[in-house]
């Protein structure tokens, strides 16, 4: 939260009532309990961590200059892998669903409010 | 510049069951909570101050003018110095009336607590809630 902003207890209570309902909603649960599934699953795990070794290499070389078509090989072998996984493949489907679901929501807040609301907290912010 | 035309209802949807009409009862809740922010009222006071301020929507008008005319050469990095100074000074010279600086800064306010907000409900829920609905960025 930024230093040098306060908010409210009325607004704090609402933006907390509204983060709870959006947590009860159906992709964000479904969301949640397919992280839950994934962080129980030590395979899984284990093939992200492939994913993002091999990556982390195949970065490291490409700074150096020694990139092979070996490398990039490794890092599409190890995400192949990783996306036939059923738990990762629900996380991802999860991930897809949430995202697509909360910029309804945003829009709902939008129209009430007469401008963007994401837009706003976006402006200065980063990306 | 954003239009502020906030419209709040009462709760209503009590009839349809599930979480769908939860989220709408809180994000209307949310809303209005959000209107009654110093931030807000600030926010929406300034835009209407500069959407009424002929000098300032006249600058604007200046500089919008002056920058469409150029657009083309500036795409293609083909403008002179003395064309880019011009367009600065017309930007300058619109950011500098009153309404359009205190509007710029009571936008600022209130970009801070829906980020400050944002933080909050993406905290919430694990996932960034601002950042999902941007469209081209990653969720």
């Amino acid at each position: 939260m930024d230093a040098h902003t306060t908010i409210s207890p009325a607004l704090l209570k609402a933006a907390e009532s509204l983060g709870a309902a959006l947590e009860r909603s159906e992709p964000i649960a479904v969301l949640r309990e397919a992280k839950a599934r994934l962080d129980a699953d030590e395979q899984a795990r284990g093939l992200l961590q492939d994913v993002a070794e091999a990556d982390a290499e195949l970065r490291r070389r490409q700074g150096e200059g020694t990139l092979t078509r070996e490398d990039i090989d490794r890092v599409r072998a190890a995400q192949q892998r990783a996306w036939s996984d059923p738990a990762i493949a629900a996380l991802a489907e999860a991930q897809r669903e949430a995202a697509a679901y909360l910029p309804e929501v945003n829009e709902f807040i939008s129209e009430l409010l007469g401008w963007d609301f994401a837009q706003m907290a976006a402006v200065q912010g980063s990306c | 510049m954003t239009q502020t035309s906030r419209e709040t209802e009462p709760r209503s949807g009590e009839g349809e069951s599930g979480w769908r009409s939860d989220v709408e009862r809180a994000a209307k809740d949310f809303v209005v909570a959000l209107s009654k922010t110093p931030e807000f009222e600030a926010f929406e006071h300034a835009y209407l101050r500069f959407r009424d301020d002929e000098r300032a929507q006249e600058a604007l008008r200046a500089f919008q003018a002056r920058q469409q005319e150029l657009q083309a050469m500036l795409i293609l990095g083909a403008a002179t110095a003395d064309q880019r100074a011009e367009l600065e000074r017309l930007r300058e010279a619109w950011m500098a009336e009153p309404s359009v600086t205190e509007y710029v800064q009571a936008q600022a306010s209130l970009s801070m607590l829906s980020r400050a907000i944002d933080e909050a409900v993406s905290e919430k829920i694990g996932l960034g809630f601002a950042a999902a609905c941007r469209p081209s960025c990653c969720g």
